[in-house]
């Protein structure tokens, strides 16, 4: 539905000095001003109804990368119908400001966690007088869904249990290395006798496990609970950076869900979708419980 | 000042977003230039101002341009000294016209506003002060709307519609380019070629098109602009040039035949003007042949129209028309001039006022032209002499540049009030002897067929009023008019010559005749001599008189009503409709200035206007069909657009690539049987060879709200 926005100066201004315009004409008798008058009003006639075509005929389609974070700067390529780049809109979804409706690539950032697919768009077009503008609320669905991962704090890793400490680990061998391997890994002297840079590998039963249970309790951008979200982030981020495995304890809207976390990557997309709920039963003992009503 | 208060204002001056746009600037310069000239043209100011605004306002765009990004506290401090320095010379320029009106104030107002427009050129740095530069040209041109009462201002008015419009275009452009966030355009839209030019190109003038349809649809039908008394009047004298004869009558325009003459008027003719009628002197000569030409003599700006009359003649001695009491009544005051109602004339039960203002375009007769009778004047000079007929004569010269305004009261009648209209002692029943002698007299070279006529032909007229339809009506099917016309014998009476004999003639000999049946029927009546109310341009509202506009038509007395004008050579009404709109005979106008067919305007008019139409409905008309074509779209379709609109209903789209079941799913009601069933259904009806019965399509339509 198109709607009027709200009223501009310079159509406030129009009919301000149409009037006068009339005021003059009718009092001096001065046919051209009546014609300057009656040029005003086919001015304003055309300035409300020339915005409404580009508006209506406004199809748009857009495309982002399948993962984000909040505030962090997510790319987004517009691909609008022809005819329409003097319509502004937005997506205050995925943090895109007003931009012209063009084919093109442009910059969101995001301002709340969650999984999009299905945006409002505003649109507001004034084109092409600038003097009466309008909008129009579009709904926009996402070729594929984007998971915009909490913005993840700074903390500190928690101490370990003994089980878990530094020291214990069992070299199994040394690989090549992979992006994403902790830097901490690298295994130094092969990388200076061969140049390869490869990372030792330890015994499976000997990696660190690092348990993280999410337990929110409240709608998802509640401030505690987008807090809780963070944190957990923050945590499962430096536990990776650190060389442990994690094991992500969360409640999502399909119900409990308990699985390991491998990436960062990983980890966002769970937590985007974390929501108060119940956590699987079992919890072990030595898991870090993250809640949204901690301080 | 205080450093902090300086500061301040220093902040509050600075600019804050600089115009980039060099087009913008350079169309919004045209804009003011072309407004600056509008106001120069119609002689405000002089060689100095009109140099200084012409070439000043483009430097100061280029100047306010190159330094947009500077803080230039200085200069608007000196723009603001030369503000107030333009406002002074306002002040002064008023005090030393002596404005006694409000009219006089325009001149010096407009050239304060070309001051403002000059001086602010300097300081347009941001977008918002270029579209303040817009809006005050717009002002500008207003003033020269209100000075201008010629079509000349077409031009200026057309010019600046078009680089308004532009200019607001790209001042939207840069507005969108400064809200909208960064966007690396891709594509086609990333080339910016001639054709996204033309494209541009065309949607301006198509802008351009519906801005031109729109304003002429509100001109044509909004309300005429005002003519009704007002606080003042235009009031001006060119020069102060004194009439040789007092009180009578002077007419430059007739050469050797101006009775200004020491001489008197020699009667050869020579030396007069082509704009020159021969009714404008002392006597009016029916056998003088030569009629004037089409030059334009005076515009008039009236509420409605009507007969502008000169004068009016009621001594008739067979072939020509003199004033037989001209005495006039000098009446002094300064304007407005209140005059005494006329001394032959009555005052009507029921009157309607009419403000002529009259601006004079050729040297003409020092008569001042208006419709009958005139009531106030607003004139330039303090003397003026009023004749017993209430015409009016000036003791300067009426030269081209002059202006002045009359008001009127003109008789409210209509034919009923007329038939009614009867005194006791018949038709001349209200007139002083004096006057019912001199307007009842005819000369003994009227014969006996021309008296025999005028009974004859109004031998079924009871009424004054029916006799003069009668009379109109005889001419009207008997003569003919011609501006060629055979000369008159000597010796013979004209009106004789031209009922019975050569029946070609033109205003005069048809007023004359007309004047003659009725005065030997006993009906008071006179010959009247003016203008008749020309062409009313639309545009400036004003009647466009010419010479060859120039006529002469009856007054005929009516008992409680007075002289009341009949024009027996055309059908005009009594009381003449007032303008109803302002665009009032548009079509007829521009059809002669273009010289097209009024028909094939109107065509071209109706034609855009069903154009835009058109492509409303074209618009509209597609969106209804795509909506049928949806209805009539085979049934699992149909089931479809159903499930779209029960996921809107939940906030959930259906995307453009998703099956029905994964809709379905989406939306979580698959989980009930008769969803899943109804799923099933329409995939069946879709890709199965046997179509599903009609009990399980009616079950799966009733789960999306029917049919």
């Amino acid at each position: 539905m198109i709607r009027p926005a709200r009223p501009r100066k310079a159509a406030l201004l129009v009919v301000a000095l149409g009037g006068a315009f009339l005021a003059i004409a009718r009092t001096s008798g001065a046919g051209w001003v009546l014609v300057l008058t009656a040029l005003l009003a086919g001015l304003l006639v055309a300035g409300i109804v020339a915005p409404v075509v580009p508006l209506a005929r406004l199809r748009l389609h857009a495309q982002t990368p399948p993962d984000a974070e909040v505030g962090r700067p997510l790319e987004i390529e517009l691909r609008p119908g022809a005819g329409t780049g003097s319509v502004l809109v937005r997506i205050p979804a995925l943090g895109l400001g007003w931009v012209r409706a063009r084919p093109g690539v442009t910059e969101g950032a995001p301002a709340c966690r969650g999984i999009v697919q299905q945006v409002g768009v505003d649109a507001w077009c004034a084109a092409p007088l600038g003097l009466v503008a309008w909008r129009r609320r579009l709904t926009l669905v996402l070729p594929e869904p984007v998971h915009i991962a909490p913005a993840p704090c700074m903390v500190d890793l928690p101490p370990l249990p003994e089980r878990l400490g530094r020291g214990d680990e069992v070299v199994r061998g040394v690989r090549r290395y992979e992006p994403g391997d902790p830097q901490r890994l690298v295994h130094w002297p092969s990388l200076a006798r061969t140049g390869v840079l490869s990372v030792r590998e330890f015994e499976a039963f000997d990696r660190p496990v690092l348990t993280v249970a999410v337990m929110l309790d409240g709608p998802a951008g509640a401030p505690a609970v987008e807090a809780a979200v963070s944190r957990a982030a923050g945590l499962v981020g430096v536990a990776l950076r650190a060389g442990l495995d994690v094991e992500l304890w969360t409640a999502e809207l399909a119900g409990p869900v308990r699985a390991p976390v491998r990436t960062a990557l990983d980890g966002g997309r769970r937590l985007a979708a974390a929501v108060a709920g119940p956590l699987p039963d079992g919890l072990p003992a030595g898991a870090v419980v993250v809640r949204s009503d901690d301080r | 000042m205080s450093s902090g208060a300086l500061s301040r204002l220093r902040a509050v001056n600075a600019t804050k977003h600089p115009e980039d746009s060099v087009a913008f600037r350079a169309v919004v310069c045209a804009a003011v230039v072309v407004a600056a000239h509008a106001v120069l043209r119609e002689d405000v100011g002089g060689l100095a101002l009109a140099v200084a605004v012409v070439a000043g306002i483009p430097a100061g765009f280029v100047l306010s341009h190159r330094g947009r990004r500077r803080n230039r506290f200085g200069l608007k401090v000196l723009l603001a000294a030369g503000m107030l320095v333009a406002v002074a010379q306002f002040v002064v320029a008023l005090g030393g016209a002596g404005a006694s009106n409000l009219a006089q104030a325009q001149q010096p107002l407009a050239e304060l506003f070309l001051w403002v427009q000059l001086l602010h050129a300097f300081d347009v740095p941001s977008r918002r002060d270029l579209l303040f530069a817009l809006v005050s040209s717009l002002v500008l041109l207003s003033i020269a709307g209100v000075l201008s009462v010629s079509t000349a201002l077409a031009l200026n008015v057309g010019v600046w519609a078009v680089l308004g419009l532009v200019a607001l275009v790209l001042a939207h452009r840069s507005e969108l380019d400064e809200r909208s966030a960064p966007l690396a355009v891709t594509g086609i839209a990333a080339r910016r070629s001639v054709r996204r030019c033309l494209a541009a190109a065309g949607a301006v003038t198509g802008v351009l098109a519906v801005v031109v349809l729109a304003a002429g649809a509100v001109f044509a039908v909004a309300p005429p602009a005002g003519t009704a008394r007002a606080l003042s009047f235009p009031v001006e004298l060119p020069q102060v040039l004194r009439t040789p004869n007092p009180g009578g009558v002077a007419n430059p325009s007739l050469g050797d035949d101006d009775p200004a003459r020491p001489d008197g008027g020699t009667g050869t003719g020579a030396g007069r003007k082509s704009y020159g009628y021969f009714g404008f002197a002392d006597r009016l000569d029916v056998a003088t042949r030569g009629r004037p030409d089409d030059s334009l003599v005076m515009r008039v700006r009236a509420s409605a129209p009507g007969f502008w009359r000169g004068q009016t003649f009621d001594s008739w001695d067979g072939r020509i028309w003199t004033a037989s009491d001209d005495r006039p009544r000098l009446v002094r005051g300064r304007a407005p001039i209140t005059l005494p109602p006329p001394a032959d004339g009555v005052i009507a039960p029921d009157t309607a006022e009419l403000v002529q203002t009259v601006y004079v375009e050729r040297d003409g007769p020092n008569l001042l032209f208006a419709a009958a009778d005139p009531e106030q004047v607003w004139f330039g000079d303090s003397a003026l002499w009023q004749l017993p007929d209430g015409a009016l004569r000036t003791g300067v010269l009426l030269d081209r540049g002059a202006v002045y305004t009359v008001v009127s009261r003109r008789p409210r009648v209509d034919e009923t009030i007329l038939r009614a209209a009867a005194g006791a002692q018949g038709p001349a029943s209200g007139l002083a002897p004096a006057v019912r002698a001199r307007t009842l007299a005819l000369p003994r070279s009227t014969t006996a067929r021309v008296r025999a006529l005028a009974t004859a032909v109004t031998a079924d007229a009871p009424t004054t009023f029916d006799k003069v339809r009668a009379l109109e009506e005889w001419l009207r099917v008997n003569v003919r008019y011609s501006l060629d016309i055979p000369p008159l014998p000597s010796g013979v009476d004209a009106v004789d010559d031209f009922l019975f004999e050569s029946r070609t003639g033109y205003c005069e000999q048809i007023a004359s005749s007309m004047v003659v049946l009725l005065r030997s029927l006993g009906v008071p009546a006179r010959l009247a001599v003016g203008y008749v109310s020309g062409e009313r341009n639309p545009f400036t509202g004003l009647f466009e008189v010419r010479a060859s506009d120039a006529h002469a038509w009856t007054e005929v007395w009516f008992p409680r009503w007075g002289w009341i004008p009949f024009d027996p050579t055309a059908s005009v009404p009594l009381s003449p409709d007032a303008v109803g709109a302002a665009g009032e005979g548009l079509s007829s106008f521009l059809a002669e200035r273009l010289q097209v067919p009024t028909g094939a305007l109107v065509v071209v008019a109706a034609t855009l206007g069903a154009g835009v139409v058109a492509a409303s409905g074209w618009w509209f008309g597609r969106s209804v069909l795509r909506r049928w074509r949806r209805r009539r779209a085979p049934w699992p379709e149909r089931w479809l657009l159903g499930l779209e609109r029960v996921g809107r209903r939940q906030g959930r789209v259906r995307a453009p690539d998703e099956s029905a079941r994964s809709y379905a799913e989406a939306l979580g009601v698959l989980d009930d049987e008769r969803w899943r069933r109804a799923v099933s259904t329409v995939e069946t009806a879709a890709f199965a060879a046997e179509p599903p019965d009609e009990q399980a399509r009616t079950e799966a339509d009733a789960l999306v709200g029917g049919r």
